[in-house]
Parts: C-alpha cells; sequence; structure tokens
C-alpha cells in the first residue's frame, strides 16, 4: 500500500509537470498574447514600454524557466489583466464561492437523484419509473443557460420569491444569504439528479437479479428488508466511485451559472482569463484543478478497494 | 406517494428560504453591503403591507455594467467611468442640457501666458481627499511626474508629451526635476509646454492628469493600483464596497469640495452579464438605469414612448470604419487603386444597413464624430460630411460603381472581369451584430459588384491581428473612439506611422504636413479649415470607408432625474443625479 502510494505521488507530480508545460507552450502558440489588444491602439514607443513593465519583451525559453521556478516556490505570477489578481487570491477568495454553489448543487442532485433512482427501480416498468427516466433525459439536455434565465424570469421576475443576481458574501460566505443561493443551486443540480437517478437505478436492476437477493427473498425476508440490506447496498458500488469526481467538478465553478447570476467564483473568471490570455492565472488555476482532479482518482481508486474488497491495488500483494 | 413526500418537502423548504429572503435581508446590512438593503426594498416594493414609508426618496441608484475595470490608478485610467466619479482634477467634463462640455473643478481660475505655452491654475483651497487631507499643488505635480515615470510604462504617458521636458524624462534621457509640471506653493500649479496647444485644455479633463498622493501611492508600493482598500478619493464618491464579478458600492464623499450638489447618497453597481437578466432586473424596478441593446432595445423604446420610462440617446465620439491595407493592396493586390477603394465605399448603402444590422447608430459620410466639439459647437455642424455628395452621384447605381471598379483594375492595367475578382474581409468574434454585419456586407459587394467576397472570419482579438500583420485580407473593420474632444485626435490617427491598425499604414506626406502645420497653432478659425482640409485628403483618397457613428442608448425609470452620458467624463453622469418618485 505505501509503495503504491509513493508511486502515484510521484506520478502525481510528473502529470502536473507535463500539464504545466503544455498549458504554458499551447498559450505561447496561440497568436498574440495578454497585451495585444491594449498595445494595438497605443503609440509605438509606449508600446515598447508596455512590453517590458509585463516582462513579455523576454524570449519564451526565459519566461517558461522564470514562470517554472517561480511555481515551486507557490507563486504563479499576476494577472496581466487584473492588477493585483494572484492565484492564491482567486483560491482565498473565490475558490469558496464556487465551492459552496458546487456542494450544495451537489448535495441537493444527489440526494434528490438518489431518491429517485430507487423509485424507478422498485416501481420498474410503472408510470413513476418512465416519469423518472423521462424527466432525467429532458433534465440533462436543458443546458444551464437556458434553465437559468428561465427561473430568473420567473422565480425572480415574475413570482419576487428570490432575488435576480447576487451572492452572499463577508460572514455569509458559507452559511447564510439562502434566497441567493436558491435559483442558482437549482439551475444546477438536475444534471445530478439526472446523473444520480440513471446510475442508481441501473445499478439496483443488475443486483435486483443476482442469486443472493433470490435467496434473500426465499429466506422469506421482507420486501423492504431486501432492498435495504442487500439491493441497495450492493448497487452502491458505481455510486461510491462517481461521488468524489462529482465532488471535484462541483468545485471548479460553472461558467454559465456564475455568470448569469452574478456570482463571484472561479469558474467564471477561468473563462475569462482564458479569452484574455492571461498566463499566469490559466497557468495557475490549469494546475490547481489537475491536481484535484489527480488526488480524486487517487480516493476514487482507494475506495474501490474499500467498497469492493475483490478488487486490488496494482503493486500491491495482499491476494 | 414518495413523490409526493419528496415534492412537498421540495416545496416548504422553498417557502421557509423565501420567507428568510425578507426579513434576513435587512438584518444582514453590514455583511452583504448594497445587495441586502436592495433586497429590502425589493421585498416591500413587491407588495408587503409591512413597508415603511419615509417622506421623500432615498437617494440611492441601481445601475448595471458587463465588466467592472481593472485597477484604481489615475494614471493608467484603467477604469475611466469610476475614475471620474470618485476623483476629481482640474478640470471636469460634464453633460447637462447645454450638452458637453468642461468646468473648473479643481482649479479655481487658471491664467494662460500671451504665448499659450505656460498655464498656471490657481487651486480651490476648500478641496479635501476623503481622508481630510487638502487637495495641494504637489499632488498634482506628483501625478504627473508619476505619468511621465518609465518604470511605470503608463498608457497614456504620451498625452502629456508637450509638457518641457516630458518626453526627455520618458525615454530616459533627462531628469524629472526638468519636468516643468511644477507646484509653486500648495495651491498653484504650474504647467509650461514645449509649443501652444489649443487641445491641451479638453485633455485636463483625462484622470490620467488628476492628482495622486504621494504619500499614500509609495507607502502602498507595488499595491498601488491594485488594492483598492489603500485608496483615497477627492471626487464626488467614494467607493465603499467591492465584490469582485458581482457588485460595488459607492457613497457620497462629504469631503468633495461640492458635496452640496451631490444628492445621491449610495449607488450600487451590479455586475450582470446577460441583457435577458437586466432586463429582468430593470422590469423589477431593481434597476433604475438600463443599458441594452438588440431586441430588448426594440421593446423598450416602445415602453418610452408610452411614457412608462425614460430614454436618453447621445452621440458617442466613435466612428466605425473599414480599414484597407496600403502597405500590399490587400491580398488581392487592388486595394492600391482609389477608384477601387471608392467603388466598395461606395457600394454600401449605410442608412440601410444601420436599420438592418444594428437597429441603431448613424449613418457615417465622413471620418469625425458628431460628438466632437470645437468651440463649443458639434464639427460636424461646422464641416459638412465630407463623402456624402460623391457618395450620392453612386449611390444605387450599380453600373456605374461597377464601370468605377471597372476603371481601377484597368489603371492597375488588369484586364480582369468584376466576377473574377475576389475580396477578402477580415473580422472576428461571434455576436449577433458582427455576424449580421459581415454578411451583410458580402452580399452587398456580391450583389451590387458583381465581385466574389471571401470572409475571414477568426475567433478573437489576437488572431485577429496576427491575421491582419500576416496581410490575410483587403478589409477589414476597425474604427475609432476619441480619447478627448478635439477633431485633432481622429486625424493624428492617419499621421504615417502613427496608428497603423487603424488607418491601415496609410501615408501621405500631403496629410503630414498639414498636420504638422497645426503645431502651436492657437487660432480655431484656421484649426478649422485645416482640420477640414485634412478630413478632405482623407475622404479624396478613400483613406477608409466610414459606416457609422456610434451613439448611446439608456432606458431610465421614470424617478431618475438629471441622468446623462458623458463621452468624456463619467460616462454615466450622476453627478447632480436625483431621486423622486419612486414609491414605496
Amino acid at each position: 500500500m505505501i509503495k503504491y502510494i509513493i508511486r502515484r505521488f510521484v506520478e502525481m507530480v510528473l502529470t502536473l509537470f507535463i500539464i504545466a508545460t503544455a498549458t504554458f507552450f499551447l498559450l505561447e502558440a496561440v497568436p498574440g498574447d495578454p497585451l495585444t489588444q491594449r498595445a494595438d491602439h497605443l503609440p509605438e514607443q509606449s508600446r515598447e514600454a508596455l512590453y517590458a513593465r509585463y516582462g513579455l519583451d523576454k524570449p519564451v525559453m526565459e519566461r517558461y524557466l522564470t514562470q517554472m521556478g517561480n511555481m515551486l516556490q507557490g507563486d504563479f505570477g499576476e494577472s496581466f489583466v487584473y492588477a493585483g489578481q494572484t492565484v492564491s487570491g482567486l483560491i482565498h477568495d473565490r475558490l469558496p464561492v464556487s465551492a459552496r454553489l458546487g456542494i450544495q448543487q451537489m448535495l441537493v442532485g444527489v440526494i434528490v437523484g438518489l431518491l429517485l433512482g430507487i423509485l424507478a427501480a422498485v416501481k420498474r416498468g410503472t408510470i413513476a419509473d418512465y416519469l423518472v427516466v423521462g424527466l432525467s433525459v429532458l433534465l440533462i439536455s436543458i443546458p444551464h443557460l437556458v434553465l437559468g434565465l428561465l427561473l430568473q424570469k420567473v422565480f425572480a421576475g415574475e413570482l419576487h420569491w428570490f432575488p435576480t443576481i447576487g451572492w452572499p458574501s463577508g460572514n455569509e460566505l458559507w452559511f447564510g444569504g439562502w434566497e441567493y443561493t436558491v435559483l442558482p443551486t437549482l439551475t444546477g443540480c438536475f444534471s445530478y439528479v439526472a446523473t444520480y437517478a440513471r446510475l442508481l437505478k441501473s445499478s439496483m436492476l443488475d443486483v435486483v437479479n443476482q442469486d443472493y437477493v433470490l435467496t434473500a427473498e426465499s429466506k422469506g425476508l421482507s420486501r423492504g428488508r431486501v432492498i435495504r440490506k442487500h439491493i441497495l447496498r450492493n448497487s452502491f458500488i458505481p455510486v461510491m466511485t462517481q461521488l468524489p469526481m462529482s465532488v471535484a467538478m462541483c468545485i471548479t465553478g460553472s461558467f454559465f451559472i456564475e455568470s448569469i447570476f452574478s456570482i463571484p467564483g472561479i469558474g467564471q473568471y477561468y473563462v475569462t482569463a482564458v479569452n484574455n490570455q492571461d498566463l499566469s492565472i490559466v497557468l495557475g488555476e490549469t494546475v490547481l484543478l489537475a491536481l484535484l482532479y489527480i488526488v480524486v482518482l487517487f480516493i476514487t481508486d482507494i475506495l474501490y478497494v474499500v467498497v469492493d474488497p475483490r478488487i486490488a491495488l496494482p503493486g500491491s500483494s495482499s491476494r | 406517494m414518495k413523490t409526493k413526500k419528496i415534492l412537498t418537502m421540495l416545496l416548504s423548504g422553498a417557502l421557509a428560504i423565501s420567507t428568510l429572503a425578507g426579513c434576513g435581508g435587512g438584518s444582514s446590512t453590514t455583511s452583504t453591503g448594497g445587495s441586502s438593503t436592495d433586497t429590502s426594498a425589493e421585498s416591500s416594493a413587491s407588495g408587503d403591507s409591512s413597508a415603511a414609508s419615509t417622506s421623500g426618496d432615498t437617494q440611492v441608484l441601481n445601475i448595471s455594467v458587463q465588466s467592472f475595470g481593472n485597477n484604481y490608478d489615475v494614471q493608467d485610467m484603467g477604469w475611466r467611468w469610476m475614475m471620474a466619479a470618485c476623483y476629481s482634477g482640474l478640470y471636469r467634463n460634464i453633460a447637462d442640457a447645454d450638452g458637453e462640455h468642461f468646468v473648473l473643478d479643481g482649479a479655481e481660475s487658471v491664467d494662460i501666458s500671451e504665448d499659450g505655452t505656460v498655464y498656471t491654475f490657481h487651486l480651490r483651497q476648500d478641496a479635501k481627499w476623503s481622508d481630510g487631507e487638502p487637495v495641494t499643488a504637489h499632488d498634482y505635480e506628483y501625478g504627473w511626474k508619476r505619468l511621465l515615470n518609465p518604470t511605470y510604462a503608463y498608457d497614456y504617458a504620451a498625452f502629456i508629451f508637450n509638457v518641457v521636458g516630458a518626453e526627455e524624462y520618458y525615454n530616459g534621457e533627462g531628469s524629472v526635476d526638468d519636468v516643468m509640471a511644477v507646484a509653486l506653493d500648495d495651491y498653484t500649479f504650474q504647467v509650461t509646454l514645449e509649443e501652444a496647444d489649443p487641445t491641451f485644455e479638453s485633455k485636463l479633463v483625462a484622470t490620467p492628469l488628476y492628482p495622486t498622493r504621494e504619500d499614500i501611492a509609495e507607502a502602498a508600493g507595488d499595491q498601488w493600483g491594485k488594492d483598492w482598500t489603500l485608496c483615497v478619493y477627492n471626487g464626488p464618491f467614494c467607493m465603499t464596497g467591492l465584490v469582485e464579478d458581482n457588485q460595488m458600492t459607492w457613497t457620497k464623499n462629504e469631503n468633495y469640495w461640492d458635496a452640496e450638489n451631490v444628492h445621491l447618497e449610495t449607488v450600487n453597481w451590479y455586475l450582470v452579464a446577460e441583457d435577458s437578466t437586466a432586463a429582468t432586473m430593470f422590469d423589477n424596478g431593481e434597476l433604475d438605469v438600463l443599458e441594452t441593446s438588440g431586441d430588448y432595445s426594440i421593446k423598450y423604446q416602445g415602453e418610452a414612448e408610452a411614457g412608462n420610462i425614460q430614454m436618453i440617446t447621445t452621440d458617442y465620439p466613435g466612428t466605425i470604419a473599414l480599414a484597407f491595407d496600403f502597405t500590399n493592396g490587400g491580398k488581392s493586390g487592388l486595394l492600391s487603386n482609389v477608384k477601387i477603394r471608392k467603388a466598395l465605399s461606395y457600394s454600401i448603402n449605410r442608412e440601410e444597413m444601420i436599420e438592418a444590422v444594428y437597429g441603431r447608430y448613424k449613418p457615417a459620410y465622413s471620418w469625425i464624430a458628431p460628438a466632437i466639439t470645437l468651440d463649443g459647437t458639434s464639427y460636424r455642424d461646422q464641416v459638412p460630411e465630407l463623402m456624402k455628395e460623391e457618395y450620392e452621384q453612386y449611390a444605387g447605381n450599380n453600373e456605374a460603381l461597377q464601370a468605377l471598379f471597372q476603371e481601377g483594375l484597368e489603371e492597375l492595367g488588369m484586364d480582369t472581369d468584376l466576377s473574377q475578382v475576389t475580396i477578402t474581409y477580415l473580422s472576428y468574434g461571434s455576436t449577433v451584430d458582427v455576424t449580421a454585419f459581415r454578411e451583410y456586407l458580402q452580399q452587398t459587394w456580391q450583389q451590387n459588384l458583381g465581385i466574389n467576397v471571401e470572409l475571414n472570419t477568426v475567433g478573437d482579438y489576437s488572431l485577429f491581428t496576427a491575421e491582419r500583420d500576416a496581410g490575410n485580407f483587403d478589409v477589414y473593420s476597425g474604427g475609432w473612439s476619441s480619447d478627448y474632444n478635439d477633431p485633432l485626435d481622429f486625424l493624428d490617427t492617419f499621421y504615417t506611422g502613427q496608428y497603423t491598425s487603424v488607418s491601415g499604414g496609410y501615408s501621405n506626406p500631403e496629410y503630414d504636413a498639414l498636420i504638422d502645420s497645426l503645431t502651436g497653432e492657437g487660432d480655431n478659425a484656421k484649426r478649422l479649415e485645416i482640420y477640414r482640409q485634412a478630413e478632405q485628403i482623407l475622404i479624396d483618397d478613400c483613406a477608409l470607408i466610414p459606416l457609422y457613428y456610434q451613439t448611446k442608448e439608456f432606458f431610465l425609470q421614470n424617478w431618475v432625474k438629471d441622468f446623462n452620458w458623458s463621452s468624456f467624463g463619467a460616462s454615466r453622469e450622476f453627478i447632480n443625479t436625483y431621486i423622486e418618485g419612486r414609491g414605496n
């Protein structure tokens, strides 16, 4: 196990290095730079001074080495576009916002999704089943942008139930200001509902046909008990392995939802940074998100073993 | 049955939360700033009988923008509409019933020497910063010298290169002590120019020439301009709250020298990315001012006509034009010929185009926009649109236009049929307007001239400049928005080598000589004549294809009074705005 963890750690560092390098050179390969538009309307003289001010007058390799060196020390550099904005500032200010939004969406979405999944599996072939399946397909195919604007128009515009835009900050960053979070949470939660409802339903249907379920039923156990003790538990394996991925996804934020509801999260900023070719920010965010995914994948692998002891980790001798 | 339970749970949850919205908002004012005050105002507006009515209206303005600025350094002017309202310079550009003009602000009076080179500004002694310190001539001297400091490389440094010693200092060839922008005493600031420059005063309204507090800026070090909490303000408003990408609050600055004429107590800015969201908020009364486009614009124009809301439309000092490649004559090599350029230009029916594509703006038959004034009168009222006469000879006459194009081909020694000619139009982006325009242009030229039009469309501005610099075009869309209120700013763009991104590399010694002859010319009548001649050269040479003059359009709730748009000031001009009759 320890050997396995060490190997994964080395792989992780290597992956991050490759991702950072690839991101740097991909951004370099795109024509233009963060200052193009600004410099385009400046006299020649001021243009050179501007490039020198941001250090963009230096050759690519030199900048690559400096950037990598700084990143090793945890310094991703400052935004080229937004004065004073740094990656650590983003993590401090914006990540919590996206994280709360994501967690709320996920909690609501996963819980409702699982309940609907159980319902659809238990009532297989009935109206309820078709409703859940139909609803899942519908919800997963409506883009966030459309759903968000629709909810906004109806619940904020017509009914005045919730504020149109905004997000709690200050003391209420993590808890409180709920009225602002309802519509964004609803907008984003449906894709979780659909995913988890379908996942659990199909998994349960697999399990229902297993021999041990037949055994349990033949023992004379009540239907509820069979479902709770034997079916549900065993059909949770795919859910357990999907969950960490959802957690990683939910923290990275959603561009459209954040943009529609003016939520100062990290997703919106990431897209803006890419559009602006804001190198240091894009690089920093990419590496961070990559790190998050790698860690999550690692946890998922461990979880497999925990949930299903039949699966062995590569490199471990227990078999 | 289970579904029923879940639904009831969800519904009751939603209700519980919505009741929270009503009372929760008011009690948490400190933590959420403007957003919660707004919620309480909103919920009372929605019909709760508990609404407390106060006598008179609360002087709060709610307004939206699509993006906030990106730094707080006045010398950088990264954020003009914020800086022009939160800071104050020697002069202030305002827009009111008399149109757009500048008035004395930080300066009480100014003496200009006989030869027009020495400006002595007498500062008002009652001007204070938001921390109570007086605004002195030293603050101006520091701000101006900071602007020229080569280590900061400010975009607008060239604005004051005409000051004695300025350009030398910026280029590292002179000392800061030789820059002739100095404080003679605490309240006298003197500037000496190399040459008399009648456009100088119109530049003084620009925020790079505003004062900066040396003690505060130096203490902030490299955080200056990056951290708004370090700022002090000397303008009508102070920034008191900011959540990036969400909202911002300004509060009236009681220390502003003219605070008694500032009526608004609070201005709430909301960052709203979608037109649809802004429209919802405006309909709800959550926004007092709306700037929108496309179909929403048409909808609200109707509402304004019905008297439900107010609408203001003003000229904006920007002209959108098509530019050519003068270095190589474009990808086709044909654009070196003036007749071909004219055929392209005159075949576009501008009235039809702006109606079909934008539904607003004004057709342009010249380069300098009507928003630009000289001696307080629109330049365009003094000089007619110079292209119009010749344009009208050709307008709508496809045979004549094609003959003109053909003549051009012959002058180039080519015997090609028009159907063999291909013109490449370079553009970027995929917004509705941009897409509609390039399709319109393609159709127009193909139908009216019988030529082929190839669209070279790229994703963003960086890719656009790459394609442009590689010469993969004949024509591209460009234009100019003026930085200060004088025709010279528009004309300077076509001076050889000055702004090639606007001029397409146009070069004409005769034109350059005319612009040069303006240096030191103080007589506005003579300047007007030179401007006219210079613009005439651009039109005769068909150096560009003017398409339309930009305008600004705002929709206001009926309770918003005295709101204006200014092109060179704070943009949204609400220093004297007040709220009356919002109701409760």
